[in-house]
């Protein structure tokens, strides 16, 4: 008896233990139901309020007044999406099997200082070396030229070891990532690793630890290393070609190669893009990516405005030029570069 | 010097008291039969992670499991140990079925339970036990957030009945067992961050204590083996619990199973010498 009652003594605890669930707020499926689950995504985990002097229940409730029990699928969403472009954010996308909502101004409002046509025909004749997305070669002024469209592909090592190898003679190196709209961050730290000898300051990241609007991380900052032992490095001066529509890991990527030594940023100010986007959902099913996590330069400065030009190097394409075959900033980084050597 | 000579020849015929009882004891040291269980469980899941989706999703559940029982050597009439390894899949979809989320989770657990006869011919027990699991849930749809890694280490209560009853001749062990842990610690990413973050070398943060306001888990089954000759079948339901809460990230995994397997209880005997009619056989359920 005394035993079965020990052994109801050591139950009692367990019992006591709480059973249920952690709660999950959830919203019904219906255009009320998938606004609000919208706006408590977006209030609970957008960084940028804070930077962007957005007051969120502001314009929740402004657009929440819109939103009607019978509203069609078209409707909710053009109502979604006209409320998200209020972020001024390009990593917010609305996603439905209809269509995907884009902010466009950061890029539409702008010239686009970048024809693809115009360096690919009248400065190489179409006789460059392709490896991937990336073409390079070199330039009558005997500076080498790499075009890297999209960090979405990356290039090992080796590749890169043939680029700067075959580059090695040029007097100067023009990488272009003008209409670069970003990709994998870490096919950033692969090309800023060829122009770096010593463990580099790339930029801090910060993410949120809580849904509060000022709930953030102390910034961590984060390092680039050289090349492995072996590789080609470049010492020579660079010009990093940026348009508005550069964008992302792109942004980033110039952003770290401005605060390089050797390195000028020319053209105009990108388009910025510093937070690392994450993805929900709505219980309609519709996706929502949202900057949630901020990137900021090795000044510990955010770079979602975009980075500048460097000092005395902002440039737009003369668009009577252009018509006559001429990029007038490619030409502007060419001379720069041979005025440096 | 006298007193410590005394003490090292009391401790030298102690020795030699306990080696003798050993070496007598040998023969009538009674068998403890291993009962093994290997089973498949099919049913029904829940999966949610608020760091990848708000939605709850469901879909099905796949686990794979041994077990293993044996009355413990220093005691074994009171205590038994159970060794246990499962693996769990689970796939779910969203409301509306255009998404889907993956739940994968390998876990282990050892218990040292003390056992009781109590009335009505039920044999109980309840113990320690430390489990580790690893695994994460999967949502190919996020982007930058597409899955969040689980690990835990924990020390917890686990808890059996059982019940030997026959029908229609056949014997049939029924069982109901249970653990959830009371203390530990568990992997999570902070609210927002991601893991190129934790990629870049930030590892600070990412150990919780997992005590039952954060971490909780209940496996539960009850199942009846039924003999068939030498082995027995395995038949009955898990029920799988699993919420924890920490940076303001929920995890939830429930599942309710229908469970198949064989079991059998299996022991050795040395030298070919067969068993002495003086030997007692205790098994772990019984």
């Amino acid at each position: 008896m005394i035993r079965q009652l020990k052994l109801l003594l050591f139950l009692i605890p367990t019992l006591l233990i709480p059973v249920g669930c952690h709660e999950i707020d959830s919203h019904d499926n219906d255009p009320r139901g998938n606004f609000n689950a919208l706006c408590d995504i977006i209030d609970e985990h957008y960084c940028f309020f804070r930077e962007k002097n957005i007051d969120w229940n502001q314009v929740r409730s402004r657009y929440g007044a819109m939103i009607s029990p019978k509203m069609s699928s078209r409707e909710l969403f053009q109502v979604c999406s006209d409320m998200l472009d209020e972020l001024h954010d390009g990593h917010t996308n609305l996603s439905t099997p209809f269509a995907t909502s884009y902010y466009r101004a950061w890029w539409s409002d702008y010239p686009q200082n970048y024809d693809a046509r115009i360096i690919e025909q009248h400065y190489f004749n179409f006789n460059y070396t392709s490896i991937g997305s990336v073409y390079y070669g070199i330039l009558p002024q005997n500076v080498g030229y790499i075009r890297y469209p999209s960090f979405e592909q990356s290039l090992g090592d080796g590749n890169w070891d043939y680029i700067f190898s075959f580059l090695a003679t040029c007097d100067a190196l023009i990488i272009d990532i003008r209409d670069n709209g970003g990709g994998r961050m870490d096919n950033v730290e692969p090309l800023v690793s060829r122009f770096i000898t010593t463990r580099a300051l790339a930029g801090y990241i910060s993410h949120k630890t809580g849904p509060g609007h000022s709930d953030f991380s102390e910034p961590y900052p984060f390092y680039f290393n050289p090349a492995p032992d072996g590789s080609v490095l470049w010492m020579k001066p660079v010009a990093v070609l940026t348009n508005r529509s550069t964008f992302s890991a792109a942004n980033n990527f110039a952003s770290i190669m401005k605060l390089l030594p050797q390195v000028k940023l020319i053209g105009a100010t990108t388009g910025g893009g510093s937070g690392m986007p994450f993805s929900s959902e709505l219980p309609n099913g519709w996706g929502i990516r949202f900057s949630a996590c901020s990137i900021l330069d090795a000044n510990g400065d955010p770079t979602e405005w975009g980075v500048d030009p460097s000092q005395g190097c902002a440039v737009d394409m003369d668009p009577q030029a252009a018509l006559d075959g001429i990029d007038t900033i490619l030409d502007f980084a060419v001379k720069t570069l041979l005025s440096q050597n | 010097m006298i007193m410590i000579r005394e003490y090292i020849s009391t401790i030298f015929f102690a020795l030699i008291a306990v080696f003798y009882a050993e070496a007598q004891d040998e023969s009538d040291k009674p068998i403890r039969p291993v009962t093994s269980a290997y089973t498949f469980a099919y049913g029904s899941s829940e999966v949610a992670d608020t760091y990848l989706s708000p939605i709850i999703y469901s879909g099905w559940n796949l686990a794979l499991a041994y077990e293993r029982m044996q009355a413990m050597a220093f005691n074994p009439a009171d205590w038994v140990m159970r060794l246990k390894i499962s693996a769990d899949a689970s796939r779910g979809t969203n409301y509306v079925g255009n998404g889907a989320m993956w739940r994968g989770d390998l876990a282990a657990s050892w218990a040292m339970m003390h056992r009781w006869k109590i009335p009505a011919g039920i044999t109980a027990g309840i113990g320690p036990s430390i489990s580790v699991s690893s695994g994460a849930i999967y949502n190919p749809r996020n982007g930058n957030n597409p899955a969040a890694a689980k690990a835990a280490i924990t020390a917890d209560v686990s808890a059996y009945a059982t019940r030997m009853f026959r029908l229609a001749g056949t014997r049939i062990l029924a069982r109901l067992e249970t653990s959830t842990p009371l203390i530990g610690a568990f992997f999570s990413q902070q609210y927002g961050e991601l893991y190129y973050e934790i990629w870049l070398g930030n590892h600070s943060g990412l150990v919780h204590c997992a005590w039952p306001g954060s971490y909780r888990r209940f496996d539960t089954s009850l199942t009846a083996d039924i003999e068939l000759g030498s082995t027995w079948l395995r038949i009955g339901y898990r029920n799988y619990f699993h919420s924890s809460k920490v940076c303001d990230i929920t995890t939830r995994a429930i599942s309710n199973s229908f469970v198949i397997g064989i079991s059998g209880e299996w022991f050795s005997i040395r030298n070919n010498s067969g068993i002495s009619p003086r030997t007692r056989v205790i098994s772990a359920l019984y």
